[in-house]
């Protein structure tokens, strides 16, 4: 299956004047690209289906949760990866961004002669010189601001890994909580302080436990018209505490491991040759070239056109003069 | 190229791999999740966590033995320090310990002072460390959001123990020395007005004329600090009896725990100087022979006596050190 088509927008015209060899690199690259962030995005979906059914208590707000953390996991990494998605072929990057130096030639030339045709080949004859000159991939030099873009992008991948870590860890440890919350509601020490009247509390000299246990048993008995959905807590934070505890260092080295897979795709465009340097890249940025480069003659011939009918068809010293009397 | 190209495979290579673990986990996951700690988040909830013996699980906090025969007696085997420990025990335990109560390792205190009329006296009595570390523990978990009038009368409770081995060397001393009547109460005042000052704080800086330094020991030139004390800067009467560090409220605590004791009407009041909030011992039924300030409350009147320092103008009723008078209260009695 041709994910990359759906995702990174590759087309079969790019690879015109590629080897087969090359393209099935390149579709070998941007396919496991694409499944990468096809995956994180189902693991989002996932989490937030687990956030909303612990939050909401209802399998509606979960998957509704779940396809709103899957929406924002699916923009942000999109975002994260075609940001770092810049070839390597700077002088290609920097026609893109100024093509005056492709246009100059252009600028005085008479184009009204030319047919669609002829405009075309001169657009593709200047691809393929823009091609012959790019050969060799010639690296973004390092620039202080790197650093800066990179730490909030590596941030934002972080905070989004969290949070999914967060998620599968409720739904792989959910009947581990559920008997460590047990414990707590059935504890002795807990169901004594909660008996404890409001009458009582100026008496107790230490309120905050009463009032605790009052909270606690208060998240923890289910009600009737809100039966509990994995985890039998109405508080996520609640859950989130009894878990950390429990899982102890085990908690970093998992929450570590998704931290991994969501950098692991920002890591792989940035650093494989496979796609900085990459003929796909290259050849978007040729085709992107172009296309301004073909416009800005059919645009061009048209001004030329539009110019030589009013000097033709206009008669300005008659209608100077007529203006004058 | 091929340094490059291996980016790729390895950077694929983990991803599936981790990919792959996080899918095995939950066949793992009873491995990895301890049940066990919910126990020990529940202990939270238990008010009375004591601390026992030495050998038992350690507690970061360091608490010098101020006692002035055991302060020396550790200086000289460099053993200033004792490591509290604390441990939770169940009822079982607490019974045996009730039954073995008198092997339990104690403290040795030694009292000496001398009064206003310059008699001096001196009582030892024992306490239980257990109780001096059930005090601590006690008011290190203590609740921020309590009131004055709940805070005062609970570390007394809790000192107890502590207050009531003090209570009963004085009163076997002063039926010794066959101490009576006004006489009863100049000897437990200057007994806790004798120790030098030592500010309770939160941090220990230049204050009231004095610049304090970190040093939470009844230093003789009254600038010895106790440093991160909390709730409201203020020692339990059990503490104090132990290390005789503490400042007005400290003080007078004491002195209106052991006056209660001997059955006297003693009160703590609380109120603003020139120097800020200030707390005094109070005294009713008892007048004092100079013209005073006083607090009425509930129909008695309470007079003022200053416990910090021990001077001959520092007597029931004396206002020598203070001239501002405002808002004072009865805050305990």
């Amino acid at each position: 299956m041709n994910l990359a088509k759906y995702i990174f927008g590759f087309r079969e015209e790019y690879f015109n004047k590629v080897s087969v060899e090359e393209k099935k690199k390149q579709y070998t690259a941007y396919n496991l690209l694409s499944l990468m962030l096809f995956i994180l995005v189902i693991f989002s979906f996932l989490a937030g289906v687990i956030y909303g059914a612990i939050i909401f208590q209802q399998w509606i707000f979960a998957i509704i949760t779940g396809l709103f953390l899957g929406g924002v996991s699916f923009i942000l990494l999109l975002l994260v990866l075609f940001l770092n998605m810049t070839t390597d072929y700077n002088r290609l990057y920097d026609y893109m961004t100024d093509n005056s130096k492709i246009i100059e030639p252009y600028l005085d030339k008479d184009l009204t002669q030319l047919s669609d045709e002829e405009l075309q080949v001169i657009a593709q004859e200047k691809k393929m010189l823009l091609r012959e000159e790019n050969q060799v991939p010639d690296p973004a030099r390092f620039h202080i601001s790197n650093i800066f873009t990179s730490i909030i992008k590596v941030t934002l991948i972080l905070i989004l890994s969290s949070i999914v870590a967060n998620g599968f860890e409720f739904y792989i440890f959910r009947n581990k909580i559920n008997d460590s919350l047990n414990i707590i509601r059935t504890n002795d020490k807990i169901n004594e302080l909660a008996q404890l009247q409001v009458a009582d509390l100026k008496e107790h000299s230490n309120n905050y436990l009463v009032i605790n246990a009052h909270w606690l048993l208060e998240m923890l008995n289910e009600k009737a018209e809100q039966p509990f959905l994995l985890i039998r807590s109405y508080s996520i934070l609640l859950s989130l505490e009894i878990m950390q505890k429990a899982l102890g260092n085990f908690k970093i080295v998992f929450d570590l491991f998704f931290s991994i897979l969501f950098l692991t795709p920002l890591v792989l465009v940035k650093k494989s040759r496979k796609y900085a340097g990459g003929v796909f890249l290259k050849e978007v940025a040729l085709s992107d070239i172009t296309t301004s480069f073909m416009f800005f003659l059919l645009a061009k011939r048209k001004i030329q056109q539009v110019k030589k009918t009013i000097e033709n068809e206009y008669n300005y010293s008659k209608l100077l003069k007529q203006k004058n009397e | 190229m091929s340094k490059k190209l291996n980016v790729l495979r390895i950077s694929s290579l983990v991803f599936w791999i981790i990919l792959a673990l996080i899918m095995l986990l939950p066949f793992f996951k009873d491995n990895f999740f301890t049940v066990e700690t919910t126990e020990d988040w529940l202990k939270s909830f238990d008010e009375e966590q004591f601390i026992e013996e030495d050998s038992l699980v350690l507690k970061k906090e360091k608490i010098v033995i101020e006692d002035s025969l055991l302060f020396q007696e550790e200086k000289r085997n460099k053993k200033d320090s004792i490591v509290l420990k604390k441990v939770k025990i169940d009822n079982d335990s607490i019974n045996s310990i009730e039954e073995d109560i008198e092997k339990l390792p104690k403290y040795d205190i030694n009292w000496v002072w001398s009064d206003y009329s310059g008699f001096n006296h001196q009582i030892s009595f024992k306490i239980l460390k257990r109780d001096v570390y059930k005090a601590i523990n006690y008011r290190e978990n203590y609740s921020r959001n309590i009131s004055y009038g709940t805070i005062y009368p609970n570390f007394v409770n809790i000192s107890n123990p502590v207050i009531d081995s003090m209570v009963k060397a004085m009163k076997m001393d002063m039926d010794k020395k066959q101490i009576s009547g006004f006489d009863m109460l100049n000897y437990v005042v200057t007994a806790i007005q004798t120790p030098p000052y030592t500010l309770i704080g939160g941090k220990c800086e230049y204050k009231y004329g004095r610049n304090f330094i970190n040093d939470c020991s009844p230093r003789e030139d009254r600038r010895g600090c106790c440093e991160n004390i909390y709730p409201f800067e203020l020692f339990t009467p059990a503490e104090f009896i132990l290390q005789k560090t503490g400042d007005c409220d400290t003080k007078s605590l004491v002195a209106y725990a052991l006056l209660k004791k001997l059955g006297f009407n003693a009160a703590m009041l609380i109120g603003d100087t020139e120097s800020g909030v200030h707390a005094m011992l109070g005294l009713t039924n008892v007048v004092p022979s100079i013209p005073s300030k006083y607090v009425q409350y509930k129909g008695r009147i309470y007079y003022p006596w200053e416990v910090t320092e021990k001077r001959d103008g520092f007597q029931l009723g004396s206002m020598t050190m203070w001239s501002g008078w405002l808002n004072w209260n009865v805050v305990c009695n």
